[in-house]
């Protein structure tokens, strides 16, 4: 196949248009996408960079959310102060996945597009009752995934950013393989959030299906308290649960009825949203 | 605006450099190639094996992860560019030396590129700070404690 073209468009209409020719691709940061077309698993006509975009970039909150542009990268939500103020659980998260040179590149669009099922992202988006936007819909996170690697970004479609409610409290927590086991991913990833409103949301990676809600633990929550205690012998349900060589299904729902509890437990550690 | 193959510019440690790169020339390549590091031992001193981490515009990048065309106007700088040219060792690779956690001639470049990184963010790092940073770059060849105690000393060397 001939290498595809190369186009780093000034602005977010620009890369739209540019978008619109047959067999482009957008390319930010390339940690998910790069790999498969180097070694021919995707394929581009045109790839469009869009990482540089000003109109992607950065930060944005106000009394009720945070607005993370699809552009920005980890290592920007980890160094951005209001974050650990007002919902540390998901700069603690940003400052810890993958390895630092990951952190320096991906983003959050990119992760969102690839949607693969143990992204720490989209879980952290169901937990916070994010809206997902595009440069021409919304999605709530729960309309986001429709399997693996699947989602209902259409071709020529760019992800804008996701708005994320700010919550009374959350947590994150993951469980790792040991060093040296090829995944980036974590073997169980959980968001756990209480609303403002009280209500439990918990954000589960790893699903087959991709990321999902674990409806069985939030009730239990709800029902016995915010506590690790209330998910004590829970877990998600196994046919739900996504296996590799690293972990069978089960095994993989039991981490993260674990995990799940650790989030819980370190919601209720960390201080967060001072003043709210 | 669109072309299959393009000149692309950069400064890599420090000199411009110019060469064609199509869409999909990684980094890595590109830097090979304005190296001149097309024997495996010429990329090993110049710290494109293995995981090949740079620094780009002041941040760790891996070099094969990244399009040449991406890095277009960007200041790269590379294992081989970090000593000066008199020889004379930065003190991050001096204490990686003095540390003997030199030990994987692909990937303790890349361990030393991470760590400058790690300093450059977080001068005072403590010693879980700089495990959990270096923790998923450590091949089976590394070991975590030697380079754990390298990056420490390199932080007190600068601080002193």
């Amino acid at each position: 196949m001939a290498a595809p073209d190369h186009l780093r468009p000034s602005t977010l209409p620009e890369a739209l248009e540019a978008l619109k020719r047959p067999g482009a691709r957008a390319l930010a940061g390339g940690q998910a996408l790069l790999p498969l077309l180097l070694d021919g698993s995707e394929q581009a006509r045109s790839l469009v960079e869009i990482g540089h975009l000003a109109e992607l970039r950065g930060l944005d909150r106000d009394e009720e959310a945070f607005f993370v542009g699809a552009g920005t990268r980890p290592v920007d939500v980890a160094d951005t102060p209001v974050v650990w103020t007002l919902l540390p659980a998901f700069a603690e998260m940003a400052g810890a996945m993958g390895d630092p040179q990951f952190r320096n590149r991906a983003t959050l669009g990119g992760a969102l597009a690839e949607n693969h099922p143990s992204s720490c992202w989209l879980a952290a988006a169901l937990a916070l009752e994010a809206r997902i936007q595009t440069d021409r819909r919304e999605f709530l996170a729960e309309e986001w995934t429709l399997g693996a690697f699947e989602t209902p970004l259409e071709p020529g479609e760019a992800l804008v950013g996701l708005r994320l409610r700010i919550p009374r409290r959350a947590g994150w927590a993951r469980i790792r393989a040991g060093s040296g086991s090829g995944s980036p991913f974590p073997l169980a990833s959980v968001f756990a959030v209480e609303t403002r409103e009280g209500a439990a949301r918990l954000g589960v990676a790893g699903g087959r299906d991709g990321a999902f809600r674990w409806r069985a633990g939030e009730a239990a929550l709800e029902e016995s308290g915010f506590a690790p205690d209330s998910l004590a012998g829970l877990a998600p349900r196994s046919d739900g649960m996504s296996a590799d060589e690293r972990a069978d299904a089960a095994h993989r729902a039991l981490l993260a009825g674990r995990a799940a509890a650790l989030a819980v437990a370190r919601a209720l550690e960390i201080r967060s949203a001072p003043g709210l | 605006m669109s072309v299959s193959s393009t000149s692309v510019r950069m400064t890599v440690n420090g000199r411009p450099v110019e060469a064609e790169a199509q869409a999909l020339t990684t980094l890595a390549e590109y830097l090979a190639v304005v190296l001149e590091a097309e024997t495996p031992e010429r990329r090993r001193a110049e710290g494109l094996e293995g995981p090949a981490v740079v620094m780009m515009n002041g941040e760790s990048v891996k070099a094969g992860r990244v399009l040449a065309v991406s890095a277009a106007s960007a200041q790269i700088r590379s294992f081989g560019g970090l000593a000066r040219h008199d020889g004379v060792l930065t003190p991050l690779q001096r204490a990686f030396v003095e540390a003997g956690a030199m030990l994987c001639p692909d990937c303790a470049p890349s361990l030393v590129m991470s760590a400058l990184d790690l300093l450059n963010r977080n001068p005072i790092p403590s010693g879980e700070e700089v495990r959990d940073w270096l923790e998923d770059s450590l091949c089976p060849v590394s070991d975590a404690d030697r380079a754990v105690s390298a990056v420490l000393a390199a932080a007190a060397a600068t601080r002193s």
